[in-house]
């Protein structure tokens, strides 16, 4: 900047001088000043475009744009090519298991009315009787009645408080303003502790096969991953069971969780709530020691029906 | 003509040797990149305006690019070294568009 000139003292826009050269004046200002003596010397105002020196620069600047785009480029399109890859893997085996689970429900719904069927040609009343109690037991087919409806959320200002530039990695400790599986594991508890019939959390029916647990972030129930805000439905006494819930174990680390890491919840009593079934209940290896079914209904067909193999749920019979 | 070839040339050999670049001097790169370009802008414009000088050409190309390294060499030392990029890509921008502007009037007076 040979030629700055300073301008006059108290300039107007003196305070943006730093902006208005940058916009004004461009063009370093060494080529004027180099302009200016070439010609007082009286050589002509530019100097030729082939001197050596300039075409190692133009050389060097078209290495250093080519070498730049290939190191820069290179090794984000192969970690691409592998997101887009999982990201295809997962979602081809997440439809994969939509469809399988849609699959068990048409199945379950045919079987649900094959027995049906069967039950009434024999007009075995007592048997269909044992079965919907069975089902209703055992949480296969959807439920109703009054409850509860509990949402449960991490805390709300956790993230602007954060400072963006630390590492999400270098976070040594758990994060305790949000909800973990064992908050639901408590909660859950202590419903069923105060009397609840049926429970669901974010449309997953607890059944006598369901875990609550944790896997990486994530909380799992009957192996599905839950987004929060977590919604716990409960069907039980509308009067006990908020009662004994808030009194219970349950209710007192609610009351702690919100107390301390700001988790957020919400007790909403309702007169009718619908807890879902759940599809995937089957018993493999389980069997039972003694059963009004076994004992009353051996299958005619069983030994050509192997072939086949329908959905394990209904072999609580067969061995 | 002549600087355009080896602009050629160095494009070429950059592609086809495929250099490997130090990890270290990888942060380095976009940043020399903008500088260059800025040099090579400022170049262009100054042989429309009938002002070019190889030497002033190469030396402003060689400090762009330098002192774009070393501020943010500087900025990763200091833990800002992401502002300061930005800083710098920010002014070399500015630069680089009124640059090009410049050139746009003088091909097509527009």
């Amino acid at each position: 900047m040979s030629d700055y000139q300073a301008g006059p003292a108290g300039r107007p826009d003196g305070s943006t001088t730093l902006i208005s050269e940058m916009m004004a004046r461009p063009l370093d200002p060494g080529y004027a000043a180099a302009a200016e003596s070439r010609q007082r010397s009286g050589l002509p105002r530019a100097t030729g475009h082939s001197s050596p020196l300039l075409v190692l620069a133009a050389v060097l600047i078209g290495g250093l744009l080519a070498t730049s785009a290939l190191a820069l480029r290179a090794p984000e399109t192969s970690a691409n090519s592998v997101k887009t890859y999982l990201v295809g893997r997962i979602e081809a085996m997440r439809a994969h298991a939509e469809g399988q689970t849609r699959l068990i429900t048409k199945l379950r719904s045919e079987i649900d009315s094959a027995q049906a069927a069967a039950l009434s040609q024999q007009s075995e009343t007592l048997l269909a009787q044992e079965l919907s109690r069975l089902e209703l037991a055992a949480g296969t087919v959807p439920v109703t009645g009054p409850g509860l409806v509990l949402t449960v959320d991490d805390a709300a200002a956790a993230d602007p408080l954060k400072n963006p530039n630390v590492d999400p990695g270098a976070v040594t400790g758990p994060d305790l303003t949000k909800v973990f599986a064992t908050d639901l594991q408590i909660i859950v508890n202590g419903l069923w502790q105060a009397g609840a019939e049926a429970i669901s959390v974010n449309g997953h029916r607890l059944t006598s096969r369901s875990a609550i647990r944790f896997a990486g972030a994530a909380i799992l129930v009957n192996y599905h991953a839950l987004t929060r805000p977590y919604v716990i439905i409960a069907i039980g006494d509308p009067g006990s069971l908020s009662a004994n819930f808030a009194d219970g174990a349950g209710g007192s680390h609610l009351q702690s969780l919100e107390a301390n890491y700001k988790i957020r919840a919400d007790i909403k009593e309702r007169d009718s709530v619908v807890v879902p079934g759940e599809p995937a209940l089957s018993l493999r290896m389980a069997k039972p020691v003694q059963s009004a079914v076994t004992k009353q209904s051996p299958k005619k067909q069983a030994p050509n029906k192997t072939a086949t193999k329908p959905a394990p749920q209904t072999t609580e019979t067969s061995p | 003509m002549i600087p355009a070839l080896g602009l050629l040339v160095g494009l070429a050999a950059g592609l086809f040797l495929h250099p490997a670049v130090p990890l270290a001097l990888q942060p380095y790169l976009p940043i020399a990149v903008i500088a260059a370009l800025d040099a090579v802008f400022g170049g262009l414009r100054a042989v429309l305006d009938g002002i070019f000088n190889d030497k002033v050409f190469v030396v402003s190309f060689l400090s762009n690019v330098v002192v774009a390294a070393v501020i943010v060499f500087l900025g990763d030392q200091l833990g800002v070294g992401s502002q300061l990029s930005t800083g710098v890509v920010v002014v070399l921008g500015i630069r680089i568009f009124s640059n090009v502007a410049s050139i746009r009037r003088h091909l097509f007076r527009a």
